[in-house]
């Protein structure tokens, strides 16, 4: 299906709901355990480098306002690097995609579905994210919008009332520089996913101002995340490397001390929406860059192949957090190289050649 | 026709009535198939945790487990199942087996240690059920001198027999200044923070008691779960709860303190609304030599911390909300409205006094413990991490680093 554009607000939602991906369950435990309460400056570095990537997507549709990314790649690189970029970005996508199924797997089948097998979860999984990936971006965008205001208050209710859980001071500065910048470098995995604006740049509306809103949006969820890992830390503070689920426990703390009952379901029903519509946009930057890279094979061979093989890795990898957390930390960051170097690289250069090619004329 | 063919454009065109379409056929159809929770998992409420006698390994692990009974009336059924095993999940799967049913330990609400089990090393004896999942960091910790299966049968008898429930006992310790709600969170963040100390409310279990909720207990034949039988004779049992809590340091039991010990102690961590204050021999211009107790309504405690000359320096500023409710003097009469009474400079000034008492008593006991319950050490490190770590350099014991602090403690007093 040939997609329709999406105005700048759908793809900053997109933007705000990919930059809540893999940040508010496991990885405030997993930093902690790695650099102490400095993990939060682990965050800060992270999103510091997602927002130049965002920069230097408005700087390239500004300059190239109707290319595609695989159009620029292929103009000015050339095909075979083109082939290149494009199985990455598909590999890398796959990647993160089988990262949050598992963690979003284990996270209910621990807490809620104890005794649910994985297959009840891809069932219930599996197709509506196949459809968001092969349905139209517009069509997408305005589900997104949709469910948006859903997810902010949910999100706002989340961060008021984990607020209340807050008592105690942790202990600063027991970590050093390396620590912070060795957890932050395990962790890259849980970051770098707005690339997926560089795959849908010619799909993009862009006018003149339009930056401020994606900004504006990539900010706001940062601003979000960062309160739930504040949150999470202030009121665990020395056990928060024992409570695996940032968001599910922030909201338990406030059960058991507010008395407000189970609001804990709050957050299992933000987590879920938020799954599906992570997933699918993960899926569908596969399969677009499964459709650069084998541009005569239709949506439906990107899907068979997706299916297929995440079936069986999903069915291989899965068997626990722990090993969900080895995959996320010892293979994945390596695939952040290409959000992090390898895209800002190939817009650099871009950037470099139009200034040499200006010059010349 | 026409319209079967336009409601399936909508569907295939609006992926949000598909994604709720999906969800609810799929979640709806396998939950009608599902057996009812309450038959896959016994409703565990307390757990209770003894040591086997004679055995160097075995544990005794007793579940409070709630028991689903068609009834008109409004009481809730409960049992206690007991089971021994290798290591507590051992244990607990025996129990399963003899419930018949997996172990749920969503609803547990407190964890019951002998005390014996306990001073052995209760990090290392909890380590299952930290790692459980199922089980809230929030359940509250108890010790006891009884055996813990005897602590969850009274408990039980104490639930059936009035609607005092023992969890709701020990979430309101955290009113008073007598005690301490401990739960299995505030235990491993005092063991994992930098004083590696936590406090753990202790209840007493006795058969003759002048203080305490009473239950009928079972002797002899009497097994739990099994409360009716007829060769049981009844006797008594009472449960005490009087503020005692175990001070630990690094999970071990180092002291026993009582609800006197533990009001000093609260008095400085500032956590609590109620509690009283005695002055005696108090003379002023209303009372002569009179014996003064004030109900504490609210105490908020303030802690700026500074380094002098290497040393650190704790200023607390403690705020007690008080108001007379009881004076005992030979000859005394009430001849006017108490309640618009003001109370005097001097009173004020003997209740600093009292309170500084208080509070002074409250640090020996930190300082002769190394137990530094306050967490001063949190404060004094985010204020300055290069002069706390020179301070505890200088130190000849850097565990007693409580000892070589100065508290300055300026108690204000308020009548409310």
């Amino acid at each position: 299906m040939k997609d329709r554009t999406i105005n700048i607000w759908q793809a900053g939602i997109l933007l705000f709901i990919i930059i809540f991906a893999n940040k508010i369950l496991v990885l405030p435990s997993l930093l902690y355990s790695g650099a102490n309460i400095e993990g939060m400056f682990c965050y800060l570095i992270s999103f510091l480098l997602e927002i130049g990537l965002i920069t230097l997507f408005i700087f390239l549709k500004r300059k190239y306002p109707t290319y595609s990314f695989s159009k620029l790649v292929k103009e000015k690189l050339g095909v075979i690097t083109l082939k290149i970029v494009y199985v990455l970005i598909a590999f890398f996508f796959f990647c993160k995609l089988i990262l949050i199924y598992n963690v979003t797997y284990i996270f209910f089948k621990d807490l809620i579905y104890k005794s649910s097998g994985n297959f009840l979860f891809l069932i219930c999984l599996l197709p509506i994210v196949n459809y968001l990936a092969v349905c139209d971006l517009r069509s997408f965008g305005r589900t997104v919008q949709l469910f948006f205001p859903i997810i902010f208050i949910i999100l706002l209710f989340c961060v008021i009332t984990s607020f209340i859980g807050i008592e105690g001071m942790p202990l600063f500065f027991q970590s050093n520089v390396s620590d912070v910048f060795l957890t932050t470098i395990k962790h890259t995995t849980a970051f770098g996913d707005v690339i997926f604006l560089f795959l849908f740049m010619d799909k993009i509306e862009y006018k003149k101002g339009d930056g401020k809103k994606l900004f504006f949006l990539a900010t706001f969820a940062m601003t979000f995340v960062c309160m739930i890992m504040l949150a999470f830390y202030f009121s665990y503070t020395y056990t928060s490397f024992m409570h695996p689920y940032a968001i599910f426990e922030i909201l338990g703390k406030v059960k058991d001390y507010g008395g407000l009952g189970r609001i804990d379901v709050v957050a299992v029903i933000l987590v879920m929406i938020l799954t599906y519509l992570q997933m699918g946009i993960y899926l569908k930057c596969f399969t677009l860059s499964f459709h650069v890279v084998f541009p005569k094979l239709s949506d439906a061979y990107a899907l068979t192949t997706f299916n297929g093989v995440f079936l069986i890795l999903v069915f291989l990898l899965i068997r626990n957090l722990e090993r969900t957390i080895t995959y996320g930390e010892n293979f994945l960051p390596y695939l952040s190289l290409i959000s992090f170097v390898l895209i800002p690289l190939c817009v650099i250069v871009f950037l470099v050649m139009r200034r040499k090619k200006n010059g010349k004329d | 026709m026409a319209r079967i063919k336009e409601y399936l454009r909508i569907l295939t065109k609006s992926p949000i009535i598909l994604i709720a379409f999906f969800i609810i056929l799929t979640f709806g159809s396998i939950s009608l198939g599902k057996n009812a929770e309450i038959n896959q998992y016994a409703i565990v409420t307390a757990i209770g945790i003894d040591k086997v006698e004679n055995s160097d390994n075995e544990v005794e692990i007793s579940l409070l487990t709630f028991v689903p009974v068609a009834q008109q009336s409004f009481t809730e059924k409960y049992k206690v199942i007991k089971a021994k095993g290798e290591s507590v999940s051992e244990a607990i799967d025996f129990a399963g087996l003899s419930l018949g049913r997996r172990v749920g330990f969503n609803h547990v609400k407190i964890l019951v240690i002998n005390e014996e089990y306990f001073s052995d090393n209760a990090s290392v004896e909890m380590d299952f059920l930290v790692r459980d999942k199922n089980l809230a960091l929030s359940t509250s910790v108890v010790c006891t001198d009884a055996k813990a299966s005897e602590f969850l049968e009274a408990v039980q008898k104490l639930d059936s027999e009035s609607s005092i429930k023992i969890d709701d006992i020990i979430e309101f310790n955290n009113e008073y200044v007598y005690s301490n709600e401990s739960t299995l969170e505030t235990f491993y963040k005092g063991l994992y923070g930098p004083s590696k100390s936590s406090l753990v409310s202790f209840i007493a279990l006795s058969d003759n008691s002048d203080e305490g909720v009473t239950v009928s207990a079972n002797n002899g034949e009497g097994q739990a779960g099994n409360s009716g039988s007829q060769s049981s004779s009844q006797s008594e049992k009472t449960i005490q709860n009087d503020g005692s809590t175990i001070l630990c340091r690094e999970g071990r039991e180092i002291r026993h303190l009582n609800s006197e010990d533990m009001k000093k102690i609260n008095f400085l961590r500032g956590s609590f609304v109620r509690g009283s204050i005695t002055i005696e021999n108090f003379s002023d211009e209303v009372f002569h030599n009179a014996r003064l107790t004030f109900d504490i309504y609210e105490s908020f405690i303030n802690k700026r911390v500074k380094f002098e000359n290497n040393i650190p320096i704790v200023n607390a500023d403690v705020k007690v909300y008080v108001k007379l409710t009881e004076a005992k003097e030979d000859d005394l009469e009430i001849k006017e409205n108490v309640d618009y009474k003001n109370m005097s400079e001097k009173a004020v000034n003997a209740l600093e006094k009292e309170v500084k008492s208080i509070i002074k008593e409250g640090l020996d006991i930190l300082r002769e413990n190394q137990c530094d319950i306050i967490d001063v050490y949190t404060l004094l490190y985010n204020h300055d991490p290069n002069a706390m770590q020179n301070f505890l350099k200088s130190l000849e014991d850097e565990e007693d680093y409580l000892n070589h602090i100065i508290f300055k403690i300026s108690p204000q007093i308020y009548s409310s």
